[in-house]
């Protein structure tokens, strides 16, 4: 059981080329792990070919497929979304503040409105009603 | 003895031919071409089957395992590199599913596929050689999967150490440090049967 490339220390020299093969070595290993038997090549050819068949049209291999490139896009997409709801969130925000705030009723009458009209516009304002006719009940 | 070479395996020399005619048949599988698919099956799969059964220890597993494999490598063709021979990738993928299928099935016994004639020493007689075998059966189980697996794919079915490196994705020199491993604990434990030659 010796090979033709020997190190100094006895063993292969492992950094130089290719080991010799041990053909002693591999016939007692090839007695126990035995020899790849022969397949039916044709058989197993047109099993794969069926399974690969079935593979095509299942959704899993669909989604198995794009999956590489789904996965970074909706990562992408998700970020996208967040990033956009939280741009459109500020000036609504702000524009709903801006929305509720009170309609000065001084500066319309001083404009020329009417006291009664400046009253109704600023109390629609306020409580964003159509019809403010209650206001004459108090 | 000579150990047999891998049945499709490319010749090294080969390795640029082999590599276009792979990328040629690639490109026409990720066109929709079937038939292609089904080339490169027929091509690569003895080898692959070799090392299907080798990682596995047994035929059905191995032709499981290699259905398996070329449906993934199917699946999954859009991330092979075009401009790498298709061989190493489905070995890869190959020892990689094989590994969990054996982790999954130790149970199952591995089959017997010894091919008729012994090639074990002549000088040995039955009980020898049977005691032989018994030892050195338990010498492999106690390997590292990866040098039981560099040994036998080396040793008994005749692969380059290129060859396995690229399979496990390892350097050559990185595979031949796991051969000089494992041939050292098996001589260790054959020396009684064999003699130490070295």
């Amino acid at each position: 059981m010796t090979d033709s490339r020997q190190a100094p220390h006895g063993g292969e020299d492992i950094f130089g080329g290719e080991p010799a093969r041990d053909a002693r070595l591999g016939a007692l290993l090839a007695d126990v792990v035995g020899r790849p038997p022969e397949a039916d090549w044709h058989a197993l050819a047109e099993r794969i070919a069926t399974a690969r068949t079935r593979q095509r049209g299942s959704w899993l291999a669909y989604a198995g497929r794009w999956e590489r490139r789904a996965i970074p896009v909706a990562i992408a997409a998700g970020l996208a979304g967040v990033l956009a709801l939280w741009g459109l969130g500020m000036p609504a925000t702000a524009r709903a503040t801006g929305a509720v705030t009170p309609s000065d009723p001084v500066a319309a009458m001083v404009e020329g409105t009417p006291a009664d009209d400046a009253a109704r516009s600023f109390a629609r304002s306020v409580t964003s009603a159509e019809d403010p006719s209650f206001i004459g009940a108090y | 003895m000579t150990p047999p070479a891998p049945p499709t395996a490319p010749p090294v020399d080969d390795r640029a031919a082999t590599v276009a005619r792979d990328a040629a048949l690639v490109q026409r599988v990720r066109a929709g071409d079937d038939g292609a698919f089904d080339e490169l099956v027929r091509l690569y799969m003895r080898q692959a089957f070799q090392v299907a059964f080798r990682v596995v220890g047994h035929r059905e597993d191995a032709e499981d395992l290699l259905q398996e494999a070329f449906l993934a490598a199917h699946q999954y063709l859009d991330s092979f590199d075009a401009s790498r021979p298709f061989g190493p990738w489905l070995m890869r993928i190959i020892a990689n599913r094989g590994a969990n299928l054996r982790r999954s099935r130790t149970r199952r016994q591995t089959e017997e596929e010894v091919d008729g004639v012994s090639t074990a020493p002549s000088a040995l007689d039955e009980s020898e050689r049977a005691e032989m075998r018994e030892i050195l059966t338990r010498a492999l189980a106690t390997l590292p999967e990866r040098q039981r697996l560099i040994v036998t794919l080396f040793d008994v079915d005749g692969m380059t150490s290129t060859e396995i490196g690229e399979m496990l994705e390892l350097a050559p020199g990185t595979v031949r440090w796991h051969l000089h491993e494992a041939r050292r604990a098996l001589r260790a434990v054959l020396t009684r049967f064999v003699g130490d030659e070295e």
